[in-house]
């Protein structure tokens, strides 16, 4: 029998010297074996945890399950994580079902096998009950150019009363390194300025929300994502949205993978500029003299009302209101404005839903099922 | 959403400028129809409008005498915006000199000043020509140039020192010899980096430095830029993907630099026109034959381009698309920005900027850099056989220094990132920080301790 030949110094793991490297690290392009990798993978989500104390003793936290390779690799780790660093906290599946024949289904019954791996309860909440669409309804009624507008809009809503449902405020979601530096550049180009400043918050909660968001990713790569979830053999559903995202989206994804060709690191690059943008304060407008002594004139000024150039009057707005924790009058979920946009873009969707369907219509069901059909026939 | 094209041209005579209402319509920007003297006029009006302060007016014969000459330098570098800067900024002295009121009198004094960039790309033209035909082009009006090598970045060899990133990114500085020192030259310094994309932060730093001590060497209270909408959106952009997103707040606006003992104000008169409008206003008034080129064709492979070419191609793909407003939109974002939180620390000493987060601290909190223990005796063989080889990196000599602070001086973000790319190490005149002065001979601050 003879011994296994040595393994070329040059070919090395860079961080034990010890073990074969088998893999590039794409943040840093290191050569590692794979215990490094997995080591270094965990340890470096385990320190953004601990750094921002994401988790405390007890908590129930809901991890925003898509079936995709984020969210399984997230509930993979944290169940780790959990085990080995004592968080002591419960976990659940949280998952929302769109209604998008030929591309949910099938990931949500990925979700269901995961809920068995990792025996971890599993809540599924589904747009057709919450808002009684489904989102190839939406598509079929309102194009599909707009379809993430409303598959946003409705899911961040949707997450939440999941969570109220289960009795839990605070959902852990995958949002990865490059989908951070995706939303700051995106943030830029579309002139977002409420949201340019907080670009790259780990942890989002609305004021007056009881709900909490965070990104235990938030520090790591896409591409290592993929290959722990290679690598550990994560059962994973990896096909995309079949209502691919908006144009104009797709075109800052294809500059970030341009740029992250030539410098591995841009993606940490960005989220560190993104970390430092900060919205000036608005200059102050003076408000001109004679305007407040007309007021002070008046003395009794609540009961003066003004009348629009339409005949209409205005509703009083009460500062307080202006901020986040306003209710929305129709469901009562946080809003900033009077009426949630979910329930702005239910109503638009209401005016125009056909008024008369016909039986068994399928051709409502999107272009996934129509794909799903296309690859079963054979000839 | 997708819009418009930014300009189109009209071929025939049957459209009428909805400005003069008289002359055929040349073009259409903006959803309006100009001739193109009245587009020439509308360009002009942005620059007119930003320098429209009591300082860049010509003044009456009986105030000339009141305060200091107002001197502005224009930082040229023959591409097609520095062009039309120049143009719009010697038509606005000839209106002055033509001024019946102040006759004879400029408003501000015009230094144009080329960082003679040839030893980094290579162009079609001699820039000192295209300055000299372009000062011809306006000889009632007095416009100095001056053109400056790259090397005057290291002339001053006594701040020279050799810059190193660790494995725990920290940077070591280390002094080098005079010999070495005199050698050095800027084709030698920028040698030592291997990516495009280093090698055109750094030029960056090189340029904003050498042209704000042009301007003090100079006496100019002014410093005006040629870039336009695009390239300022562009340069968001990449401040953004460089790690330098806390500056662009600053670096963006109009706004005054200190420098040594004075202020300089930086302007961009150009900021509010688009690429496209700059390009139609220098094929319509015929300034593009003055434009230089870059003689080397861009290479099609994404690999091979740097952040700001990616950048650039991304503004111009979204221009085909339709998308030409993007460029306006990212700057109205850039705008919105102040200044970080968090006050600033130390300064770079390289580029000198404020460092807010210290770099080392940021990245080394997000990297784990320690491997998994050896457990079998293969594995420890091998190990072995690595230190005999890599002695030096196993024992770790160089990164317990850094990590002990020895030798170790603040370098923001960016300029990490671009040391990251040279090899072993970067000469470059580093900046004096006041902090080692004070370290070097304060014996001590509080005095009551030596009773």
């Amino acid at each position: 029998m003879s011994t296994p030949k040595p393994v070329k110094v040059s070919a090395l793991c860079e961080l034990c010297h010890g073990r074969k490297a088998v893999m590039k690290r794409p943040k840093n392009l290191q050569k590692l074996c794979k215990e490094c990798f997995y080591h270094v993978f965990e340890t470096e989500i385990h320190n953004t945890i601990v750094a921002n104390s994401l988790f405390a003793p007890g908590d129930r936290v809901a991890i925003g399950a898509s079936g995709g390779k984020d969210s399984t690799v997230l509930a993979s780790i944290l169940k780790t994580l959990n085990e080995r660093y004592n968080y002591g906290v419960e976990l659940v599946l949280l998952s929302i079902d769109e209604g998008i024949k030929g591309y949910r289904d099938d990931s949500l019954a990925t979700v269901k096998r995961n809920q068995v791996q990792y025996d971890m309860p599993l809540e599924i909440v589904s747009y057709k009950d919450l808002y009684s669409w489904t989102m190839d309804e939406i598509v079929s009624c309102a194009g599909i150019r707009s379809s993430c507008t409303y598959c946003g809009v409705l899911r961040r809503q949707a997450l939440d009363r999941g969570a109220a449902k289960l009795g839990i405020n605070h959902v852990v979601t995958g949002h990865n390194a490059d989908d951070m530096a995706e939303t700051v550049l995106m943030n830029l180009l579309r002139g977002d300025v409420a949201r340019l400043g907080k670009s790259c918050e780990i942890s989002t909660q609305s004021e007056g929300s009881p709900f909490k968001r965070t990104k235990p990713f938030k520090y790591t790569y896409q591409k290592e994502i993929v290959l722990y979830a290679h690598y550990k053999k994560l059962d994973y559903f990896s096909t995309e949205c079949t209502y691919a995202p908006e144009a104009f989206r797709g075109t800052a994804r294809e500059l970030l993978k341009a740029l992250e060709a030539i410098r591995p690191s841009c993606i940490m690059d960005i989220i560190y500029s993104g970390e430092q943008f900060c919205v000036a304060p608005k200059p102050k407008r003076a408000t001109p003299k004679y305007k407040n002594a007309k007021k002070i004139q008046n003395g009794d000024n609540d009961n003066e009302q003004e009348i629009n150039g339409d005949g209409s009057v205005s509703l009083k707005k009460k500062l307080e209101s202006a901020t986040d924790g306003h209710r929305c009058e129709k469901c009562g979920y946080l809003t900033m404005n009077r009426i949630c946009k979910a329930c702005v873009l239910l109503a638009g969707l209401e005016a125009s839903r056909p008024k008369v369907t016909i039986d068994n219509n399928v051709a409502v069901d999107g272009a996934a099922k129509l794909s799903k059909t296309l690859e079963q026939l054979s000839f | 959403m997708e819009g418009k094209a930014v300009i189109t041209y009209y071929e025939g005579f049957d459209v009428v400028c909805s400005r003069c209402k008289t002359e055929p319509a040349t073009v259409c920007a903006r959803l309006d129809s100009y001739c193109t003297p009245c587009f020439v006029r509308f360009i002009r009006g942005k620059q007119r409008k930003l320098m429209k302060g009591e300082q860049f007016k010509a003044k009456h014969a009986s105030k000339q005498s009141l305060g200091e000459p107002q001197k502005v330098l224009l930082a040229f570098s023959g591409g097609v915006s520095s062009v039309v800067l120049f143009d719009v900024l010697a038509s606005n002295l000839e209106e002055q000199m033509a001024n019946k009121g102040t006759r004879g009198q400029q408003g501000f004094e015009l230094i144009v000043v080329n960082l003679d960039e040839t030893i980094v790309k290579s162009i079609d033209k001699k820039v000192r020509s295209i300055i000299k035909d372009l000062i011809s082009l306006y000889p009632t009006v007095s416009i100095q140039y001056l053109i400056l090598p790259l090397h005057a970045f290291v002339a001053d060899k006594s701040s020279l020192a050799k810059l190193s990133l660790t494995s725990e990114f920290g940077v070591k500085l280390q002094d080098i010899d005079t010999a070495a020192a005199a050698a050095t030259t800027f084709e030698s310094l920028l040698l030592t980096v291997s990516s495009k994309s280093a090698v055109e932060d750094l030029l960056a730093v090189v340029q904003s430095q050498l042209l704000l001590q042009t301007a003090y060497q100079e006496k100019c209270q002014t410093l005006v830029m040629g870039h336009n909408t695009t390239r300022l959106a562009n340069e968001i952009i990449s401040l953004t993907v460089k790690g330098r997103g806390g500056i662009i707040h600053k670096d963006i606006a109009d706004h005054k630099e200190h420098f040594k003992d004075t202020q300089i104000e930086i302007l961009y008169p150009l900021r509010g026109v688009l690429q496209a409008e700059i390009d139609a206003y220098a094929k319509l008034t015929g300034l593009d034959v003055h434009v230089a080129k870059y003689t080397e064709i861009k290479s099609r492979v994404n690999k091979n381009l740097t952040v700001n070419d990616l950048s650039t191609q991304y503004f111009r793909t979204l221009d085909l698309l339709g998308y030409g407003n993007t460029a306006s939109t990212v700057l109205k974002s850039g705008e919105k920005l102040g200044e970080p939180r968090g006050t600033a620390i130390s300064h770079c000493r390289m580029c000198g900027e404020d460092i807010r987060l210290p770099p080392r601290t940021w990245l080394n909190n997000i990297t784990t850099n320690e491997g998994v223990p050896l457990e079998t005796e293969e594995e420890l063989r091998n190990l072995e056989a690595f230190n005999r080889e890599y002695p030096s990196i196993s024992n770790g000599v160089q990164d317990n220094s850094a990590a002990a602070g020895v030798g170790v001086v603040d370098v923001c973000y960016g300029c990490t990132l671009s040391l990251q790319a040279a090899k072993p190490t970067l000469v470059w005149p580093v900046r004096h920080n006041e902090k080692d002065i004070i370290n070097e001979y304060v014996l001590t601050d509080n005095e009551e301790d030596e009773v």
